[in-house]
């Protein structure tokens, strides 16, 4: 499939990883190049000469050189050689380093979905499994119960006092939730610490923060009165993980062709966290697909923006239905060259907000597909607008590129509902998806 | 709603006796009281959670948003994907002479930039490149430029200029700083020569001696003689750096009353005569005046020379630049190369030689008979520039340069060719700088030898010249014609010649490298701007 280089940035682990890919994709660095439907090669002078080797069914790679940085600059350079001239690799069959390299990928891929068939069969010591979760559910339920004092303190001593304190007020108590076993609301505690002074109405948004952390809280305290998948809900948010077996062994996966519509990366605490928004051409279903990896590692799923597989997503137990992950993939990723299902109306997307709020009311962000919508500037503000005439704001960035694509026509925009405004992921013009 | 919520909450409910009073009505309080909050705090807490939640799951839509007007469709054709990718290598190299020919190429070749690269291009500083731009925004850009005012550059060149635009000329013309000001009235001259001239000569007496200079060169553009009785105003000038700006353009003008003055003055400095009995030589002597008066000084001649030089010297020099060669022809009835020959001996000979070479310089684009001149003056500056080295080889280059940059191409190429293949033998460096003032791109030829020559340069020459000769790379990997991308890209064995040192090496690799890198970018550039 064709790639571009904006799609090859989005695989390297850095940027340095990038530009240093970027001045290796001149032709003279290469020989040995070549491409089949399956795979693309090549050898690359570097201080040795080293094989590179990409796996064009899912964007894997490997290279001979010792970097610890993958995919390594080499691999990077070679997918940016393909993507500015698609031609410099002949077909041609694959030598015996790409064959050898391939079967072994597959055997692999083969061996891990037995692998995952296997465990499902271990017999469980299910006594010991449960005093386990008493004993966590014991220390939850103490840790909220000091953050919920804590947070009362708060609004009683009242919310000016925080713009002058330190990192650490927040670090503290982030490190207090870690220790009681609730990873989730910690880092949902840690992010709450950049608000206080970030823009006029943050008092606003920290107190409405606050409030759904109390509403959280106050959730847990009685959660034997609310509905199993709400629960499990709850108990994701506070920080329990659902195993990778659990999500396998689910039978309700979602069979279609997954269009990657959108991708963030951002570093925590020595690792990436890669949120990537999937859009299901035939169920019109959305997915968030996230993935952890540590600084220089790959992501397991490599999910550039404008590609479209076939594949099974299962989405993780609650009632949300929103994070899932792609457990099976049922043919090669190809670009997105055809219109992708939307909506028309933005009443009817804000109707689906609602139903989410009402299903899950700690709901972050949301997806949405626009179909025909146009970009409106306005002295101090963008707006978008649908084709009844209806208007959302865009994010507070400046939108020219947006504006520029579209020169006022009609497009199809994915963005992402952030409460107050749509934030732009990509578009669809002229038989191209591309990141705005 | 949330606002008051928040107002108890900044303040803390402590401080706050009964929060109560302070809440109005919402719909969500059923559900608030559903939860049963025990203590203040958690009332606050949750009713603000309630109405977070109630907010986002009843936001509404803006109804009745204006379109906006659409945009024309392109007439122009549209680039390829890979084109967007070049160019914005071009745009991050930030290559002036790189995007320079792109665009131009682009404008022959009737493309319009790729859409998404518009908002980079419009914020484009630089306004030889906004010149460019201007060809191939297509109705795109013309349409996206509307909508930021900043962007309104665009319209600048195009019709009339709208009330916007004039009335953000008119405040950097205010409140600028001198070289936007200079741009400003630029702009002004192009639309409205007499307009821009009559609102500088509004302001021109407050301004400083530096700026008043600065400002009156741009009237260069739009130049005519109905800016002669300003600019002989501005001889009046306290300051003798205006002076001399102000004579310069005047003398551009060939019937304003400077012009005369000047051709007055060199009639009684140059006269010609013949000597011997029999053949009756051509003679041309120089005789400067031994002392220069008031009306002299008005028309830009100090009298003291810059720099130490003879006086009489460089008054003949400062009077004969200002008089077009051609005057010459028809006063003395004499052809320029016999001229040249007859004046050489003269004890003011190369005086008058540089300054027959600046008037040439100045006159040649718009006197064809002044053009003339040209060739016979490089012969004579090359036949001095090969007896003599060092700085006064240096001087003389400088003299050649600005003759190169008014031939036409194909006689500078082959004039600044047969200077540089002289010189790589006989080993001078400071020729290389000719190169520089070609037109470009080079012809095919020019390029053929010019590649020759610099394989030549890496086999043969000194470690010196070879690494002087290694900067023109950077020149020729933008001025070399597509025809000779081929045989620029062959590869070029530096380490051929035996005696270079690892320095030398390295620098030529790493030239060689960067002028291919250059060519390469050009030569998928060209591929896709024809395909």
């Amino acid at each position: 499939m064709p790639i571009t280089s904006e799609q090859v940035l989005q695989l390297a682990p850095d940027s340095n990883s990038a530009k240093a890919g970027e001045k290796l994709m001149a032709l003279k660095n290469w020989s040995d190049l070549g491409i089949n439907a399956e795979a693309l090669w090549g050898k690359c002078q570097g201080s040795a000469l080293y094989q590179v080797k990409v796996d064009l069914t899912n964007l894997g790679s490997s290279c001979s050189c010792p970097s610890r940085k993958f995919p390594c600059k080499h691999a990077l350079g070679l997918l940016f050689l393909y993507a500015e001239s698609p031609v410099a690799a002949p077909l041609g069959e694959p030598p015996e380093w790409v064959a050898d390299w391939l079967l072994k990928r597959r055997d692999r891929e083969e061996k891990k979905s037995d692998k995952n068939a296997e465990q499902a069969d271990k017999p469980v010591d299910e006594k010991a499994q449960l005093k386990r979760v008493e004993q966590r559910e014991t220390r939850v339920s103490a840790g909220l119960e000091r953050l919920d004092l804590w947070i009362r303190d708060l609004v009683r001593n009242g919310l000016a006092g925080l713009e002058s304190q330190p990192p650490s007020f927040w670090d503290e108590q982030a490190r207090r939730l870690v220790d009681a076993q609730s990873p989730g609301l910690s880092s949902r505690l840690l992010a709450l610490g950049e608000l206080p002074g970030s823009s006029p109405d943050w008092p606003m948004q920290m107190l409405s923060e606050l409030g759904r952390i109390k509403l959280l809280i106050h959730a847990w305290q009685r959660i034997e009165q609310i509905d199993t998948p709400l629960q499990s809900d709850i108990r994701q948010m506070i920080g329990w993980i659902i195993s990778q077996e659990e999500l396998a062994e689910r039978t309700d996966g979602v069979q279609d062709i997954w269009c990657v519509v959108g991708q963030t990366t951002s570093e925590e605490k020595q690792l990436r966290v890669q949120r990537a928004w999937l859009l299901g051409r035939e169920t019109g279903r959305w997915a968030l697909v996230v993935q952890f990896a540590t600084l220089g590692q790959p992501f397991a799923e490599v999910l550039p923006v404008g590609t479209e597989r076939p594949g099974t997503v299962v989405y993780y137990p609650g009632a949300s239905e929103q994070r899932g992950k792609l457990i099976r993939q049922e043919g090669g990723i190809a670009e997105v060259t055809r219109r992708l299902p939307g909506t028309d109306r933005f009443d009817d997307f804000l109707g689906e907000v609602s139903s989410q709020f009402a299903r899950q009311p700690w709901v972050r962000g949301l997806c949405g597909l626009f179909s025909d919508v146009t970009i409106v500037p306005r002295e101090k503000e963008w707006i978008l607008r649908d084709s009844a005439g209806n208007g959302l704001p865009l994010s507070p960035k400046n939108h020219w590129k947006l504006l520029a694509l579209t020169g006022g026509a009609p497009c199809d925009l994915a963005a992402e509902w952030e409460g107050r405004s749509l934030h732009p992921l990509g578009v669809y013009i002229q038989g191209r998806y591309r990141t705005t | 709603m949330i606002d008051d919520l928040t107002r108890i909450a900044l303040v803390g409910t402590s401080r706050t006796s009964g929060i109560a009073p302070l809440i109005h009505e919402h719909p969500g309080d059923a559900l608030l009281a559903g939860l049963a909050p025990s203590d203040p705090e958690s009332t606050l807490l949750l009713r603000a959670a309630v109405q977070t939640v109630f907010a986002a799951a009843g936001r509404m839509s803006e109804p009745d948003v204006a379109a906006v007007e659409v945009s024309p469709v392109e007439t122009a054709r549209t680039p390829s994907i890979r084109l967007v990718g070049i160019l914005q290598n071009a745009m991050a190299s930030d290559s002036k002479d790189l995007l320079d020919e792109m665009l131009r190429q682009m404008a022959a070749e009737t493309l319009h930039l790729p859409h998404e690269l518009l908002p980079e291009a419009l914020s484009v500083a630089d306004t030889t490149l906004r010149d460019r731009l201007i060809p191939v925004l297509g109705e795109r850009g013309r349409w996206l430029s509307r909508f930021n005012p900043q962007w309104l550059w665009v319209h600048e060149g195009i019709g009339t200029l709208s009330d916007s635009d004039q009335e953000r000329n008119q405040q950097i013309w205010d409140e600028g700083t001198i070289p936007e000001r200079c741009r400003v009235l630029a702009a002004w001259r192009r639309s409205n020569p007499a307009g821009a001239r009559d609102t500088l000569s509004e302001t021109i007496a407050q301004e400083s001696a530096d700026h008043r200079g600065r400002l009156i060169s741009e009237l260069t553009t739009g130049l005519s003689s109905d800016d002669e009785e300003f600019l002989e105003k501005c001889l009046d000038d306290r300051s003798s750096g205006v002076k001399q700006i102000a004579a310069e353009m005047l003398s551009r003008l060939p019937d304003s009353a400077l012009s005369r003055r000047m051709q007055d003055r060199a009639s009684s400095i140059l006269t010609a005569g013949k000597t011997g009995i029999v053949f009756k030589k051509l003679t041309v002597t120089c005789s400067p005046p031994e002392s220069i008066d008031k009306t002299w000084e008005r028309d830009g001649i100090s009298q003291k020379p810059p720099g130490g030089r003879g006086k009489r010297a460089y008054w003949a020099e400062t009077v004969l630049q200002a008089v077009p060669p051609s005057y010459w022809g028809k006063h003395l009835g004499t052809a320029p190369g016999a001229l040249i020959e007859a004046v050489r001996e003269d004890n003011f000979g190369q005086s008058v030689l540089l300054g027959w070479s600046r008037a040439c310089a100045r006159f040649a684009a718009s006197d064809p008979e002044s053009a003339l001149w040209v060739k016979p003056l490089w012969t004579y500056w090359e036949d001095v520039a090969s007896r003599v080295q060092g700085t006064a080889h240096g001087t003389i280059i400088e003299e050649m340069k600005s003759l190169v940059a008014v031939m036409p191409a194909s006689e500078a190429e082959q004039a600044v060719f047969e200077l540089l293949r002289k010189n790589h033998e006989s080993g001078g460096p400071e020729a290389i700088a000719l190169l520089d003032r070609l037109p470009r791109p080079w012809s095919a030829h020019f390029s053929e030898r010019y590649l020759k020559l610099t394989g030549s340069v890496i086999q043969k020459s000194s470690d010196n010249f070879a690494y002087q000769w290694m900067n023109t790379l950077h020149m020729a990997a933008r001025a070399i014609p597509p025809e000779n991308f081929a045989a620029a890209l062959v590869p070029w064995d530096v380490a051929l010649h035996q005696t270079r040192t690892s320095w030398a090496l390295t620098t030529a690799e790493r030239e060689i490298a960067r002028f291919q890198e250059t060519i390469r970018l050009r030569q998928s550039f060209y591929e896709e701007v024809s395909a």
